[in-house]
């Protein structure tokens, strides 16, 4: 251990303040101190053993309150306005795990409502979440702009010059590439510190109700012989009202409720699998996108889901975008549902995805009965903070920006090549939702970023985004600041190994010409 | 989510209060504030990893158990939870009289690999059983203040609270304690120096 001089001298000075007459002793009450210090023990501290305490004692407080959590739950009162969050975790779950629920669970039903109950933001040491710059390659992508993707791990470094023996993903660039030009204003605010949130996920309890799952016993198969299990998902079936089905994944804290399928084609009168085809949705069926709204939310209402900590909702409406592209309109097929996003929001911000839209609490609506068919993305708002040091370039920013975003393009230049421009606005401040992958698990990670509107693109490109976003941890910009994490294309001028078969990529938006 | 986050100490009582009405968020940040300092602090005084764990465990069991009688204005927070882990150490000691504060197996294995040199990892274990032992000699409370002043870094004010002195009595218990670690250690550091030198 270093030993700060200020340390010693402190100490020095209390003894001598303490007692004058050590000061006839310092020599050797320096090796005396500094001895001390030199020899502090490691305590071997355990983040482990701190972390496992710490389920102990979150689900001991939980058990604590249980008798009070109860009386209330089967009061007068409502259940909306008892629980904020996922209620739809009380409706299914409490009744279930109910005061005759075995020993071993007791602990588990409080556990698991609280888990679904209750945001927070628990702030942890610097850099808590480890290393963010982590190479790309490993991490999970987003789609890209023009819906391209492959295999990022077995690209080769083939750009920038000729010489390199092209991999069989490698792909022919295509015919019309884009270069995002920043028209705002000077970007400021860049502060060398920020904050990225990671989501918890996951309880201990799950190890509870697997096991005493595991235990029930069957004649089948002796679930107990694999050992220590744990519960990961589990769905219920609700068969007389609307007919949904509820996954509550607890590994990954969230719940989804879907269409039941078979109640919905007895609705719809299906037969033997087979359903009578519907009339096509017309231009003049499409609801405004105020009454798409108003459904979604009221479903959110009816199940109890308390939307406050969400953001304005919007409705996912690029089938406009598309529609308009087509010369012949008539022969449009319009979507028969209609998904309504609930922006997350983390400490005031909101919640994108990194292509730029909107990421949260999800609602699908059914256009030809204006029913809600179910939401996804219910997922308890509890994270950890934890500051990482920030980008404060402009230009490093501008950079990303130019070619589309983290997962953009670099503009190859074919002879055959077109570089089309798209112009972008003054950036909005915004958390970006990330998934940081560190060789063996996924974090999801809520970063800082910047948001940029695209406010000019050219008429004939209805599948770029409609926002390019940048984020501000100096880490993550730093792994995908060189290496594109689009496809890697081949220059005319790179020689192929004769060995190698350059297979074309299944997408319908580029032109496969062979390799000269 | 408007919800804020807590962190400084003077936001400390409103994650007790919280705590105090069952919010478990709000004494797992009590909790990941003051675990280290706390389980360093037992440590210390038994360095003996697995009964410091098991001993930090007693004491935040306890801290939670008890944490509808913390009033803020007697003590803060961080005194009372050290009160409580001072009140489980003097059980524990209690309870095993044997128990000697020497370093252990595991501890001697670290020493040993955290030096390439087999030379100065030899000298870097005698050094640490000669503090340990020098350390034994004093009297409780001497060794307490010394290890809390010393390695923990806490003012007088905060030994004070948890010993349930006052700060004059225990800078004056760190002093004597200091020199009779003098008094006990020139020959020791003498034949250190010949053996490095």
């Amino acid at each position: 251990m270093t030993l700060k001089q200020t340390d010693l001298t402190v100490l020095l000075e209390e003894l001598y303040n303490i007692d004058p007459s050590l000061q006839e002793h310092e020599a050797k009450l320096k090796e005396l101190l500094r001895e001390l210090i030199a020899n502090k023990p490691d305590t071997e501290f355990n983040e482990q053993f701190a972390a496992k305490l710490k389920v102990l004692l979150m689900e001991r407080q939980a058990e604590q309150s249980k008798n009070s959590f109860f009386s209330s739950l089967f009061s007068t009162r409502s259940l909306p306005a008892l629980l904020s969050g996922a209620v739809i975790m009380s409706l299914v779950l409490v009744p279930l795990l109910s005061t005759n629920t075995p020993k071993e669970l007791r602990g588990s039903s409080d556990s698991i409502a609280a888990l679904f109950a209750a945001p927070s933001i628990t702030a942890v040491k610097k850099q808590a979440f480890g290393e963010l710059n982590v190479p790309a390659g490993s991490s999970e992508a987003a789609s890209s702009p023009q819906g391209m993707g492959g295999d990022r791990a077995d690209q080769a470094a083939g750009f920038g010059g000729g010489g390199t023996a092209a991999s069989s993903k490698m792909i022919v660039a295509p015919e019309v590439t884009y270069k995002y030009i920043y028209k705002g204003e000077e970007i400021s605010g860049l502060t060398d510190t920020v904050s990225v949130y990671k989501r918890i996920k996951g309880t201990a309890t799950q190890q509870e109700l697997g096991q005493y799952l595991a235990g029930l016993g069957s004649d089948m198969i002796d679930l107990k012989k694999f050992g220590s299990t744990k519960l990961t998902n589990f769905q219920l079936a609700d068969t007389d009202k609307k007919g949904y089905m509820i996954d509550v994944n607890m590994e990954e804290s969230m719940i989804s409720v879907n269409p039941n399928q078979w109640w919905w084609a007895e609705q719809n009168n299906c037969k033997n699998g087979i359903c009578p085809e519907l009339p096509r949705i017309q231009l003049s069926d499409m609801p405004s996108d105020e009454e798409v709204i108003a459904i979604a939310t009221n479903f959110l209402r009816d199940y109890g889901v308390d939307t406050s900590n969400y953001g304005q909702a919007i409705v996912e409406n690029d089938w406009k975008r598309w529609y308009e592209q087509m010369e012949n309109k008539s022969e449009y097929y319009f979507p028969d549902a209609l998904t309504v996003v609930f922006p997350f929001t983390v400490d005031g911000q909101t919640v994108y995805d990194p292509s730029g839209r909107p990421s949260g609490l999800r609602v699908n609506v059914n256009i030809r009965n204006n029913t809600a068919m179910g939401l996804w993305n219910l997922i308890p708002q509890r994270f950890e903070k934890s500051d990482y040091t920030g980008v404060t370039s402009a230009d490093e920013i501008l950079n990303v920006v130019q070619r589309g975003g983290l997962y953009g393009y670099m503009p190859y230049l074919r002879t055959e090549q077109t570089v089309k421009e798209v112009s972008v606005g003054t950036p909005s401040q915004v958390l970006l939702q990330y998934s940081d992958y560190d060789g063996m698990r996924t974090n999801e990670l809520f970063i800082p970023a910047l948001l940029f509107p695209i406010i000019d693109a050219p008429k004939d490109a209805p599948y770029l985004n409609t926002h390019v976003v940048v984020p501000l941890v100096k880490d993550i910009l730093e792994k995908h600041k060189n290496i594109p994490d689009g496809p890697v294309y081949i220059m005319d001028d790179v020689k192929t190994d004769d060995t190698v078969t350059t297979e074309p990529a299944p997408l319908p938006e580029v032109r496969i010409l062979p390799v000269q | 989510m408007s919800m804020s986050t807590t962190t400084s100490t003077e936001e400390t009582t409103q994650l007790v209060i919280a705590s105090q009405k069952g919010d478990s968020t709000a004494f797992g940040v009590l909790y990941d504030q003051h675990v280290r300092k706390i389980y360093d602090f037992v440590y210390y005084k038994t360095m003996h990893r697995q009964t410091a764990e098991d001993l930090t465990s007693e004491i935040f069991m306890k801290a939670l158990d008890k944490i509808q009688t913390y009033k803020p204005h007697k003590a803060s927070f961080t005194t009372w939870l050290y009160q409580i882990a001072r009140n489980t150490m003097i059980d524990f000691f209690r309870k095993n009289k044997h128990h000697s504060v020497n370093i252990n197996d595991e501890t001697i294995e670290r020493t040993l690999t955290d030096h390439s040199d087999m030379h100065t990892a030899t000298d870097a274990v005698l050094r640490l059983e000669q503090v340990r032992s020098h350390l034994n000699q004093l009297t409780p409370e001497q060794r307490d203040i010394i290890m809390m002043r010393v390695w923990q870094e806490l003012s007088y004010q905060e030994i004070a609270a948890i010993m349930d002195k006052s700060e004059a009595n225990c800078k004056m218990i760190f002093s004597r304690g200091i020199k009779e670690l003098r008094r006990v250690m020139p020959l020791t550091l003498f034949l250190w120096f010949l053996i490095t030198s």
